[in-house]
């Protein structure tokens, strides 16, 4: 073989591709992008053993050669565009062999293509639990020579034997499942083309195949205005045609005793899917899974943040007073650590949905919330993404991967930034004491704990308004129905969900890191600098003397008031005060930004507290602010309407640099975030002028 | 059309009723129905419904598929 031969991974979605591309490449494999699209490319390299370099890309997954949406499309055209970079020298296809029927629809296509091709089967574990009997010789010949081979990825049995086979070029299938050339001769004669499939799919496609030379695409539009060839009715018969022949050949080379597994699944679901248990179940499964996001999160993103605060402080005992080091602590390191304090979130949230994902239960979710969830728009995959909203949005908004329709994967990813997350609960707290006495209602309920659930359904059901709300701008013509399909029940693969909890936080890292230093260096420049007459006059009335604690806090207190961020709060205090906002909440509000815990922090540094963590005095300090007139700043109305503010408001840098990754533009994050924040304005707006 | 035969709509079927797929009626995803292997001929039955009344599961094949009454209802079949 020649030594940078390109091999395609082709097949079904879930028939065990990246399974089986994990198992190949190991960890040397890249995510990148497909051009125009935000569409993960994962590609890699790996070697066989007569040192040959194969170069590997595992296609989106395909049910046929007609793609419906992006994905589906860059398969496609990767197979049938010879220009295109990943223009396969050979195809692997893989398919699951516990459901083969369906699956032999797009290998018979595929193999219609006339590439070189070797066939692998994964799942036969389910296969012989089952009682089934695959004739692997005989459905070799079936098939026109190609070599079928099967496998067990998760052991990695057969890998091996797949790749002393890639050694040599493997055989091209000797038949062909598809001749229609009485119906097809002009296509033929316009393509030039003698293949009778690749004929019938440039007849349904040719126009949106812009890698065809445009005298054949023009010759073809000619044609079609009086041609009589219905590219529609034809397909429809190609596909049942194939059928039948799938029909034969499974007849001939399957003997199937009995179902064990499909019987042990429909007994699985009479429990799982029952119309009490079923939704008990649910609700402890994401309950407790929710909850276990959250805590278990809490150890390692308290051991990040203290290992950057002990950097911090090495260097800054370490490193001379200068504005470069302050720019390095407080500006790239604080940002390199607010970018690493996301992982624990992203990897455990990802391990709790791969658990789901490969168990098969998450379609199972899918179904059961699907009413609740069309009634605005979506369907019940997007559930996952909105509960996961409720750690964080970061990992939130990766998890919409998932859905598969683009307009509802918009309309989830543009509202779930409103589930109360875990940054907004310091804020809640403060915020909930300073409003409501610490009492018990009834002897059991405390009314703080009370005000803080109704703060999170009160996100839950905004976000399922704002979805609803959007579903009724966003007009498309996508036209997709909701087909799910539920998986046989299985034992989920360690291997799996270690590659995607890794995948997922090094993509975060690398395409939403640089964002979030950026922005974190520019609100650190925010905070720290000032007009120079300002700052002159700071330097000049605290010199270089050494600072009793208190002189400290002042320092700290004016050189805030008196930055960018301290006029950018007095400039755009005329904006806030119709929700009760004086401008030292607006400093809060754009710190904020960096994640909405600073609130407290730059609460503690307005008032002087030199201890963010005790809440409690600063509550009291808080509550004896007084405006100049004598009144109290933190009425309750003001500080329901800060609370209100909070709980909608998009201040989250990270939220934004990740939709924007998603999505592949700002267009989006910039929608989400004027859209969020708006509302956020309109609520706390109309809070304060009713209870003030 | 003989009498003694049934037609209905895929989601007009009762829980365990066994039908045999007659026709399309929406031929945007008919195509995308027979990619899932309900194609004329095949198979199915009806194995549960949601809780909540909707979607609908059905076994095709040997494979257990989901779809709401509302695109279920665009597939012609003679009950079994």
């Amino acid at each position: 073989m020649i030594p940078t031969s390109k091999i395609a991974l082709v097949g079904n979605p879930n028939s065990g591709k990246s399974t089986l591309f994990n198992q190949l490449t190991g960890l040397n494999q890249k995510i990148g992008n497909y051009a125009g699209v935000t569409i993960d490319k994962h590609s890699g390299i790996f070697k066989l053993e007569n040192k040959a370099t194969i170069h590997i890309v595992d296609l989106p997954g395909m049910y046929s050669m007609y793609p419906r949406g992006n994905d589906e499309r860059i398969a496609y055209d990767t197979l049938m565009d010879e220009q295109n970079e990943d223009y396969p020298d050979v195809v692997v296809l893989v398919l699951d062999a516990s459901n083969i029927k369906r699956q032999m629809l797009l290998c018979t296509q595929v193999l219609d293509l006339k590439f070189p091709t070797i066939i692998v089967l994964t799942m036969m574990d389910f296969v012989k639990q089952n009682g089934t009997f695959i004739d692997i010789k005989s459905l070799q010949q079936s098939l026109g020579n190609v070599p079928v081979l099967p496998i067990n990825a998760k052991t990695g049995e057969g890998i091996s034997q797949l790749k002393l086979w890639l050694e040599k070029p493997p055989p091209v299938s000797e038949l062909s499942f598809y001749t229609n050339e009485k119906a097809l001769l002009p296509i033929q004669e316009i393509m030039e083309c003698e293949n009778d499939f690749k004929n019938l799919l440039y007849l349904s496609r040719y126009a949106t195949m812009s890698y065809i030379p445009a005298y054949k695409r023009i010759k073809m539009t000619e044609y079609m205005q009086h041609g009589e060839l219905k590219a529609g009715a034809l397909q429809v018969q190609e596909i049942n045609d194939r059928y039948k022949e799938i029909d034969l050949i499974l007849e001939k080379n399957i003997r199937k005793t009995k179902d064990l597994i499909l019987e042990q699944t429909k007994r699985i679901d009479s429990f799982l899917l029952h119309k009490i248990w079923g939704y008990v179940l649910l609700i402890l499964v994401l309950f407790l899974g929710f909850q276990a996001v959250f805590s278990l999160a809490t150890y390692p993103m308290d051991a990040i943040e203290s290992l950057f605060s002990t950097i911090s402080l090495y260097l800054s005992n370490h490193l001379p007073e200068a504005w470069w080091s302050d720019l390095l602590i407080n500006g790239l390191i604080a940002g390199l650590g607010g970018v690493v304090v996301f992982i624990p979130q992203i990897a455990i949230l990802f391990c709790f949905i791969g658990l789901l994902e490969e168990s098969g239960y998450m379609s199972r979710i899918s179904l059961l919330t699907d009413m609740l969830l069309r009634k605005v728009g979506v369907s019940g995959k997007s559930i996952i993404p909105i509960m996961s909203g409720m750690a964080c949005a970061v990992p939130a908004i990766l998890a919409c991967r998932n859905i598969e329709n683009r307009k509802e994967r918009i309309m989830t990813m543009l509202a779930l930034p409103l589930m109360s997350c875990s940054a907004r609960l310091p804020v809640y707290a403060l915020l909930t004491a300073m409003l409501v006495p610490n009492i018990k209602l009834w002897g059991i309920f405390n009314l703080p704990g009370l005000v803080m659930l109704g703060l999170y359904l009160f996100g839950f059901f905004m976000t399922l308004a704002v979805i609803y709300f959007i579903n009724i701008f966003l007009k498309t013509e996508d036209k997709n129905m909701f087909m799910l399909e539920l998986p046989l029940y299985r034992v989920p693969t360690w291997k799996n969900i270690l590659h995607t909890m890794y995948q997922k936080s090094y993509v975060f890292v690398r395409d939403a890191g640089k964002i979030i230093i950026v922005i974190s260096m520019i609100l650190w420049a925010l905070t720290t600098y000032g007009p120079s007459e300002s700052r002159k006059a700071l330097h000049a009335k605290y010199d270089n003397r050494t600072l009793t604690e208190a002189e400290q806090s002042d320092y700290n207190k004016e050189k805030l008031e008196q930055s960018y961020a301290g006029i950018f709060g007095k400039t755009f205090e005329p904006v806030i005060k119709p929700l009760g906002f004086d401008w030292k909440i607006g400093i809060a509000l754009l710190t904020s930004f960096a994640a909405r815990e600073v609130f407290v922090g730059t609460m503690a540094t307005i008032y002087k507290q030199r201890d963010a963590e005790d809440t409690s005095t600063l509550k009291e300090v808080m509550q004896a602010e007084k405006k100049s007139d004598g009144t109290p700043v933190y009425t309750k109305a003001t500080i329901f309407s800060l609370l209100m503010f909070y709980a909608i408001a998009l201040q989250c840098m990270s939220t934004l640099a990740v939709t924007k990754r998603e999505m592949g533009s700002w267009k989006y994050a910039l929608l989400q975030f004027s859209m969020i924040t708006g509302l956020a304005y309109i609520i706390s707006f109309i809070v304060y002028q009713l209870f003030k | 059309m003989s009498s003694n035969k049934t037609y209905l709509t895929l989601d007009q079927l009762k829980v365990h009723q066994r039908c045999r797929v007659h026709n399309f009626l929406d031929t945007y995803n008919q195509n995308k129905f027979m990619e899932m292997g309900i194609v004329f001929g095949c198979e199915i039955e009806l194995l549960r419904r949601a809780p909540m009344g909707d979607p609908l599961v059905f076994q095709i094949d040997t494979y257990l598929l989901s779809l709401r009454a509302e695109d279920a209802c665009n597939i012609v079949v003679i009950l079994l």
